[in-house]
């Protein structure tokens, strides 16, 4: 009462901070999320931090998920017009004139400051695939103006044929030093917005026939038969599909939305049944995907895959999976949120992770981490990045190219009727 | 003076302007993010180029760390030195044009006053007690111009003093003829 009589707002903020509903906390978090994007991009370049780690560099990837959380941020009103549209148009700009590339395929790690490359990374094939796709989408969220020119600018730009390397899978990256690196994009994972992006290119596409190429490896996990990544980490089964509407798309009977349906709720399984060795985990707290842990950064994950864990949950992995798992996912958002709230909620949002049996907390946030939630929520709620982004015509290009809807629904293959987002 | 102290201040500038960005990026908190993001990358690429199974022995990771922070340090030193150039350009060439300038201004300050004490000098030589040094407002050596200049106006006047002596004697007094000629030779102000 005394604190009340002191500080009159002090109980109302406490009480909403209590009551807030399913869509206001996901609302909340999603604009958490979006402000990283908007304090740790550099205002000169627009280039967007890896993570908030001192020294950091900038990411390409994480700078495309910039593109793509600053359209929604200005979409749901937290953005003004003129701030959205002027970070965007400053980070093209940078893309195109002033951030190093080779063919059209960015260094995955660039200097904020200049875009030089850093770190002697490489010219990264999927991270500027998501760089692109972040920049189609702001093309399609400012259509009719300069962003939409300079996102295609950027994107006809990319000679994906050229990194094939004169194989039927696209090569991971390329090095000035040493040429291509020795390792292809092989197997199911994020790679179908990497294949999506070269097979739909108006200017470099790849043939529509190394669609097929790439493994389709399968298993049975928690009742259901899953094509999985070889690290079972959640990210690989949400990143294509934040941009990409798989719900219609079937692929030689294979239908990806599904497919990360059960991967979600095959990581939850996992996590129910090492519960008992290990603290963090349970029904309501899962989420094993590449993050911080106690002993650095891991590609860690669930069955069927690698299922490399230690015990760490990252709650953008279940976050992420809104789409796929709604129930589920929010379970756990709200039961990360509200016992952990002190120690694992900040200023933008989600910190990367942490894990209970070794009482570590990730101080951290990584910008890709934060940026997939961000199109995830969006997506949950109004579909809000995959309606755009299905229309651009390199996207029906490839759809059409590769035959995904080919077979109509009753033909016998699984579609999900759309997620009913939480009112 | 002035041209003294902006090019010092330039060149102090320019001399801590480059160490002072090469020591930053070598503080110790700069070399420990270095380092901690140098693990943080190497775990990068462990987590996306490792195959499936595959260990890291810890040794291998040192080296790739090493290998890593290494490249890293060249790329700042890399980064030191085109810094530097860009800096070199950018104040050392406004910095040559200033001294250029200023040494040019500076040369015709003393050049111009010397050319005139060489010409009056040879007037005097012709034995012209009219001549005077005339400096230009920015010149250097007014004050010994203005104690020259007297001292010839004092020369002037005596001699003139002398010559109208030498006449006014006349008749009456039988003068040497070397002595007036010697007198009607220089140039005076009053005859």
């Amino acid at each position: 009462m005394l604190l009340c009589a002191f500080f009159p707002h002090s109980g109302i903020l406490f009480a909403a901070e209590e009551t807030l509903s399913d869509q206001e906390l996901l609302r909340k978090i999603q604009r958490d999320s979006i402000q990283y994007f908007v304090d740790c991009s550099d205002p000169g370049t627009g280039l967007t931090l890896d993570s908030t780690q001192p020294g950091s560099p900038s990411s390409i990837a994480a700078t495309g998920f910039s593109l793509a959380a600053l359209a929604i941020g200005q979409k749901q009103g937290w953005l003004s017009y003129q701030q959205a549209y002027h970070q965007i148009l400053k980070t093209l700009e940078t893309a195109l004139n002033g951030a190093q590339h080779q063919k059209g395929f960015f260094y995955h790690f660039l200097d904020p400051k200049t875009g030089r490359r850093v770190w002697g990374s490489e010219a990264s094939s999927i991270d500027t695939a998501l760089f692109i796709a972040g920049a189609l989408l702001a093309g399609e969220y400012f259509k009719g103006t300069p962003i939409e020119t300079l996102s295609q600018q950027i994107y006809d730009r990319v000679d994906w044929k050229w990194m094939l390397n004169r194989s039927d899978l696209i090569c991971m990256g390329w090095k000035p030093q040493t040429g291509f690196l020795p390792y292809y994009w092989d197997s199911y994972s994020e790679l179908m917005i990497l294949q999506a992006l070269a097979i739909g290119s108006p200017t470099h596409p790849i043939p529509p026939s190394l669609w097929n190429q790439w493994s389709r490896f399968e298993e049975e996990y928690n009742g259901a038969r899953i094509v999985y990544s070889h690290t079972g980490s959640l990210f690989t089964y949400q990143y294509a599909q934040a941009f990409i509407d798989f719900r219609k798309l079937n692929d030689q009977g294979i239908n990806y939305f599904e497919n990360s349906k059960n991967a979600s709720l095959a990581n939850r399984q996992f996590c129910i049944e090492n519960s008992s060795e290990f603290l963090t985990y349970g029904k309501d707290s899962w989420g094993l995907t590449a993050s911080l842990g106690p002993g650095g950064y891991k590609a860690y994950g669930a069955l069927p895959g690698q299922a490399l864990h230690d015990g760490t949950v990252a709650p953008y992995g279940s976050a992420a999976s809104i789409v796929f798992t709604p129930e589920e996912s929010l379970n756990a958002i709200r039961f990360f949120y509200e016992n952990f709230r002190d120690q694992l909620y900040g200023k933008y949002g989600f910190k990367d992770s942490f894990n209970l049996g070794k009482d570590w907390w990730a101080q951290e946030y990584l910008g890709i981490d934060q940026g997939i939630m961000v199109l995830m929520i969006e997506n949950y709620f109004s579909e809000g990045v995959w309606k755009p982004f299905m229309k651009i015509p390199a996207i029906q290009k490839w759809i059409r190219a590769c035959r995904l809807n080919a077979v109509p629904p009753e033909a016998g293959l699984s579609s999900p009727a759309p997620s009913e987002p939480v009112s | 003076m002035v041209l003294l102290i902006i090019s010092t201040t330039l060149i102090f500038a320019l001399h801590f302007g480059i160490w002072g960005y090469a020591l930053k990026e070598f503080s110790d908190e700069s070399v420990r993010n270095a380092l901690k993001m140098t693990s943080r990358l190497n775990d990068y690429e462990i987590a996306r180029y490792q195959p499936a199974g595959e260990v890291t022995l810890p040794k291998l990771a040192l080296l790739r760390e090493t290998e890593l922070f290494s490249s890293r340090q060249r790329e700042i030193l890399q980064g030191i030195l085109s810094e530097t150039q860009k800096r070199t350009i950018f104040l050392g060439i406004p910095l040559l044009f200033f001294i250029g300038w200023g040494s040019i201004f500076i040369s015709h300050k003393i050049a111009g006053p010397l050319y005139h004490f060489n010409r009056i000098f040879k007037e005097l030589k012709a034995k012209n007690l009219t001549a005077r040094v005339r400096l230009r407002k920015y010149d250097e050596g007014k004050k010994i111009a203005e104690t020259f200049n007297e001292a010839v106006l004092e020369l002037d006047r005596s001699v003139a003093k002398m010559k109208k002596a030498a006449r006014e004697a006349g008749e009456g007094v039988k003068l040497p003829n070397a002595l007036t000629e010697e007198l009607s030779q220089f140039k005076t102000t009053q005859n």
